[in-house]
């Protein structure tokens, strides 16, 4: 029950991330490329237990998927269409994929795997757009997509690695009381 | 953060210098402009013609919804800025000094028109909304441009059966 009150609030923030980023008039002209905020919470569920060992627990990672997920289908509903759902999922899986192998590598910290995300996320959504209207050359894009995605990563990442702490003292006063 | 997440990042701006260099080595200015929806190739536009004045030529793509039979898609050559259609949906292109530009278009996100113009070999503009592609090409008889066209013949041969005619 209180993993559930948890995850909850965690999708809500989620939610209210993607409808700020909604907001934000952010394009450089080039298809493909968000700030991805909402992927902060994503980083944070896979990375709130970096402890010494570093190891990610099955809970965590269903945890991260599933909030993900969610948060695609319903941000999608509230804030676009059915389309926009198929493009953000691929991207987000892709990245999603990319943070786990960058997580479980135990080599990055938060910005590391932040970064990860953020490339990939990029790449997943240039795939798409390729399968979609079929141009074998869209690698014009690329080398954009990678900068961008370094960029809006590793300022993410720097945020998550800042509200870590947080979420780790509010957890050990939450057991303090019980 | 750790070493790794140094090497990370600055592999990818490595990786982005190597890329964008290697895409700046071959920028060779177009000479045709190629029309695509969904992937089959609709119409040439040639960029140096002898005649420019220097006046802007635009060309307006309009498509239309047909029962059963997928999306039928119009293009109409004007000299100057044509009068938008209203309840249709169209993409307008100008072509003036080898470069292309999307001038409007009713599509819903209208990254199209917000892209910048392109004059450079293999650079293109793409409605996604609309699946519709303007590639130029330096070169007619392009090696790329003829394995795509070989792949389109063979979507052709399947064009049958009814496409879903979904236009953003």
């Amino acid at each position: 029950m209180k993993r559930t009150v948890e995850l909850g609030f965690f999708l809500a923030l989620a939610l209210i991330l993607s409808y700020v980023e909604a907001l934000i008039p952010f394009s450089f002209g080039i298809p493909g490329i968000k700030l991805g905020l909402p992927n902060l919470i994503v980083v944070l569920l896979l990375c709130r237990n970096h402890s010494g060992d570093g190891s990610l627990g099955r809970h965590d990672i269903q945890a991260a998927l599933g909030v993900n997920i969610l948060r695609i289908v319903l941000s999608g509903f509230l804030f676009s269409n059915l389309y926009t759902i198929w493009y953000a999922l691929s991207g987000a899986l892709l990245s999603f994929a990319a943070m786990l192998i960058g997580r479980r590598m135990r080599c990055f910290s938060v910005v590391g795997v932040s970064v990860l995300g953020g490339v990939f996320h990029n790449i997943g959504q240039i795939l798409v757009a390729m399968a979609v209207v079929e141009t074998i050359y869209v690698g014009y894009y690329v080398p954009f997509l990678i900068a961008a995605g370094t960029v809006t990563g590793a300022a993410l990442g720097i945020v998550a690695m800042e509200l870590i702490p947080y979420l780790k003292r509010h957890e050990a006063d939450r057991e303090r009381r019980q | 953060m750790k070493k790794a997440d140094i090497i990370l990042i600055a592999g990818c701006f490595a990786a982005v210098l190597i890329l964008a260099i290697a895409f700046m080595a071959r920028h060779d200015t177009g000479s045709v402009a190629d029309i695509y929806c969904d992937g089959t190739l609709l119409y040439q536009i040639e960029l140096n013609q002898t005649d420019a004045t220097g006046q802007a030529q635009y060309y307006l793509i309009l498509f239309e919804e047909q029962e059963e039979q997928g999306i039928d898609v119009h293009i109409m050559h004007s000299e100057e800025y044509p009068e938008l259609p209203v309840g249709r949906s169209y993409n307008l292109l100008s072509v003036g000094e080898g470069t292309v530009a999307m001038e409007a278009a009713d599509c819903r996100d209208q990254i199209c028109v917000r892209h910048k113009p392109v004059s450079a070999d293999r650079e293109n503009i793409i409605c996604l909304p609309h699946r519709l592609v303007v590639e130029i090409y330096a070169d007619k008889d392009d090696e790329m441009k003829k394995r795509k066209e070989g792949r389109t013949d063979g979507s052709e041969e399947k064009s049958d059966e009814p496409l879903d005619g979904v236009v953003g």
